[in-house]
């Protein structure tokens, strides 16, 4: 292969791994959104979040995927009483869910920065190893982050579509009134999905933290890029967030082979608003009514 | 008989009123307001610039003041973002009353606030080092007491062609700061008889550099030019070696200020740094500057004393001798208040000092025309894990004639 090639194929594939790490944010962001209708303006900061604990974890436990799965624990801790306490009196107002979320979103920031300080700092990889991979030492922990992520992928996907307790998750984001009509506990499904939800933006925040920069406004640009890929996708579409991710970020990497960093951004700018005003529902949005 | 008494007694009143407001200016302390850039990007630099302010102060006050005045300390966060910057320059001089405001690290925000300061006319020293601050964005109220980008390229680029190599790659990051020293680096590495082969501006907060590294640093490159710092230039360097493990390297100012060069290990070995503050005690060893990292706790090696992590040595020197600008300047002038600045001004403007421990970084002076600091620069290297200083560069090979003549300007 010449060396042209080379460079867009691996900028494609190393945007693929970045893709992956944004779909689970996205994902999470898609749930939350097809299920209860809310959106979540904090879920950048619960990936934060994630990064943050993990980094302070990581070195108390001595073991970076032990920390991984702290965290994991954690913030389903702390998400369940959001949803309950927090989120649920203003149910159906969808306003005033985005005013509290970003309550939230202020609340962890302002947290984050208490305990771990404004200083950005870089995190560890738990494996170091390096592989020579289309002429670039490629660092081979990003490749375990993509491998892991298409595993949760792929457990996210098995459990909304092979199991039981899936079903009724999809059954509450077609229809909501109609599942309660049909006896299905939406109180349960509502927790569990803002739970798994922001779960799944911490998972992604945990493994990202040695590839990025750990600091408590590392969320911010995330949470923008899960948001256009959610709405780009189509609001509330699970595979649409999911395939968006997987395509913007593997073309964002390829236009920095042609365009400066700032042209290749602004370039994705420009493709999500002629997407929007070619199909303002998104890629995969299902028309109401 | 009662109008002859009052009309002697007016003139007395009004002595003994002037007199009070004398007695109370002079008991008034003065305020200097800090644009410190304590969260965001350049956060670790705020810290350390905060504390050797504060260690600054303490130092005078304890030591009788400034003309017998206290010097009281106002610290606004800039977030390290221009517009925050230049809204808390704005509150720190019409809130807190401010006589004059110093530092951010920050090119994007010493830059925005250079007319805030000529228009609310309160003299500025940023820390700040790209060009146009003692350039066009600069006017007669603002200082750069740290050197700025155009001495420090000029001054190695000479340097950096006869022992690293001719043909470079740049990579800055994506703002003021960076687009100087890619401009200025390409001018003077060309005028050296080098040659730029690629300028790559990368936003500032990017994790993954390999996108726009991949395919840019070519086999015909000798070496790469890298502007960023903090976790920027880590992610940096990382990627660089990623793509080329072979390639030399050369940073810009203070590119591995506070970094644990024998943690990052191999990407960073041999990498060659301009700096105007050696990193090791040992490059500078001077009971001045001994005493001076004493002040401020920072030990022998940088790190700081306590913690014993790596201090952001960055500027800090320019900060502290900024302290001492401004008592030089107040008792050069014999400033009183506000309404004396363009004494002041006058004082500051072809300042120079002799090292010490109110300028341990050397020899210098403000240059009168485009208020620039005069000094020397070091290039130094990481070898075997540690940094040691690869050259000196005297003052007047930094130097270069200036761009603007405040001189000229009215108040």
């Amino acid at each position: 292969m010449s060396e042209p090639v080379l460079t867009v194929v691996f900028l494609l594939m190393n945007g693929l791994v970045w893709g992956l790490l944004v779909a689970l944010i996205a994902l999470g962001l898609a749930l939350i959104f097809g299920v209860m209708g809310i959106v979540n303006m904090a879920h950048g900061d619960l990936y934060m979040a994630g990064a943050v604990l993990a980094f302070f974890l990581g070195p108390l436990l001595g073991h970076f995927w032990l920390g991984l799965l702290v965290v994991l624990f954690a913030i389903a801790l702390i998400a369940g009483p959001i949803e309950r306490y927090v989120l649920r009196p203003y149910e159906g107002h969808p306003s005033a869910t985005m005013i509290a979320t970003v309550g939230i979103s202020f609340i962890l920031q302002q947290l984050a920065l208490a305990a771990y300080g404004g200083i950005p700092k870089k995190m560890d990889p738990p494996w170091t190893a390096s592989f020579s991979l289309l002429g670039v030492d490629y660092p081979g922990y990003r490749l375990l982050v993509a491998a892991i992520s298409v595993l949760i992928l792929g457990a996210v996907w098995f459990f909304l579509y092979r199991t039981s307790m899936g079903i009724l998750v999809r059954a509450s984001i077609e229809d909501r009134q109609m599942a309660e009509a049909m006896g299905i506990n939406t109180s349960r499904i509502l927790v569990f999905t803002f739970v798994l939800g922001c779960v799944l933006a911490a998972v992604a925040g945990v493994m990202a933290a040695p590839v990025t920069q750990v600091s408590y406004l590392m969320g911010t640009d995330v949470a923008l890029l899960s948001f256009i890929v959610v709405i780009v996708g189509g609001l509330g579409s699970l595979a649409g967030a999911v395939i968006t991710a997987l395509v913007l970020c593997s073309l964002e990497g390829v236009l920095s082979a042609v365009l400066t960093p700032v042209q290749s951004k602004a370039a994705i700018f420009v493709l999500m608003i002629t997407i929007l005003m070619l199909r303002p529902r998104g890629i995969f949005g299902q028309r109401n009514g | 008989m009662k109008r002859l008494t009052f009309f002697l007694c007016v003139p007395w009143v009004i002595l003994g009123l002037s007199c009070f407001e004398v007695w109370a200016q002079a008991k008034e302390p003065i305020r200097v307001g800090m644009v410190a850039d304590k969260t965001g990007g350049l956060a670790a630099y705020g810290y350390s610039h905060e504390k050797t302010v504060k260690a600054a102060i303490a130092k005078i006050n304890k030591e009788g003041g400034i003309a017998g005045r206290q010097v009281e300390l106002y610290v606004e966060d800039t977030e390290s973002k221009p517009a925050v910057g230049a809204v808390k320059f704005r509150k720190l001089v019409e809130t807190n009353k401010v006589d004059f405001v110093i530092d951010s690290n920050s090119s994007g925000v010493a830059v925005a606030c250079a007319p805030v300061a000529k228009e609310l006319k309160t003299p500025y020293f940023p820390s700040a080092g790209a060009t146009e601050i003692s350039g066009d964005k600069g006017n007669r109220y603002v200082f750069q007491p740290c050197t700025n980008v155009r001495q420090e390229v000029k001054g190695i680029a000479r340097w950096a062609v006869e022992n690293i190599g001719k043909k470079w790659v740049v990579v800055v990051v994506n703002y003021a700061w960076g687009w100087s020293n890619q401009e200025e680096f390409t001018q003077y590495i060309t005028e050296n008889g080098g040659k730029v082969l690629e300028a790559i501006r990368v936003p500032l907060g990017t994790s993954d550099w390999l996108p726009y590294l991949k395919g840019k640093i070519t086999q015909e490159a000798d070496a790469v030019f890298l502007a960023a710092f903090g976790s920027d230039f880590l992610s940096a360097i990382r990627d660089i070696h990623a793509i080329r493990p072979d390639i030399k390297k050369l940073g810009a100012l203070y590119a591995l200020s506070a970094q644990d060069v024998a943690k990052i290990g191999e990407a960073v070995e041999g990498m060659y740094c301009i700096t105007s503050y050696p990193t090791y005690l040992a490059a500078l060893d001077t009971e001045a500057n001994k005493a001076f990292r004493e002040i401020i706790g920072v030990d022998p090696e940088g790190k700081e004393t306590g913690t014993g992590t790596r201090f952001v040595l960055a500027y800090n020197w320019a900060m502290w001798q900024t302290m001492f600008i401004i008592k030089h300047g107040i008792e050069k002038s014999g400033w009183k208040s506000k309404a004396d600045h363009p004494k002041f001004i006058q004082a500051v403007e072809g300042l120079q000092w002799k090292q010490g421990v109110e300028f341990p970084q050397g020899d210098g002076s403000i240059r009168a025309q485009d208020h620039l600091i005069q000094t020397g620069l070091y290039v130094e290297q990481v070898t075997k894990g540690t940094i040691r200083v690869a050259a000196r560069i005297p003052a007047s090979e930094a130097s270069y004639p200036p761009i603007v003549d405040h001189t000229r300007e009215g108040f």
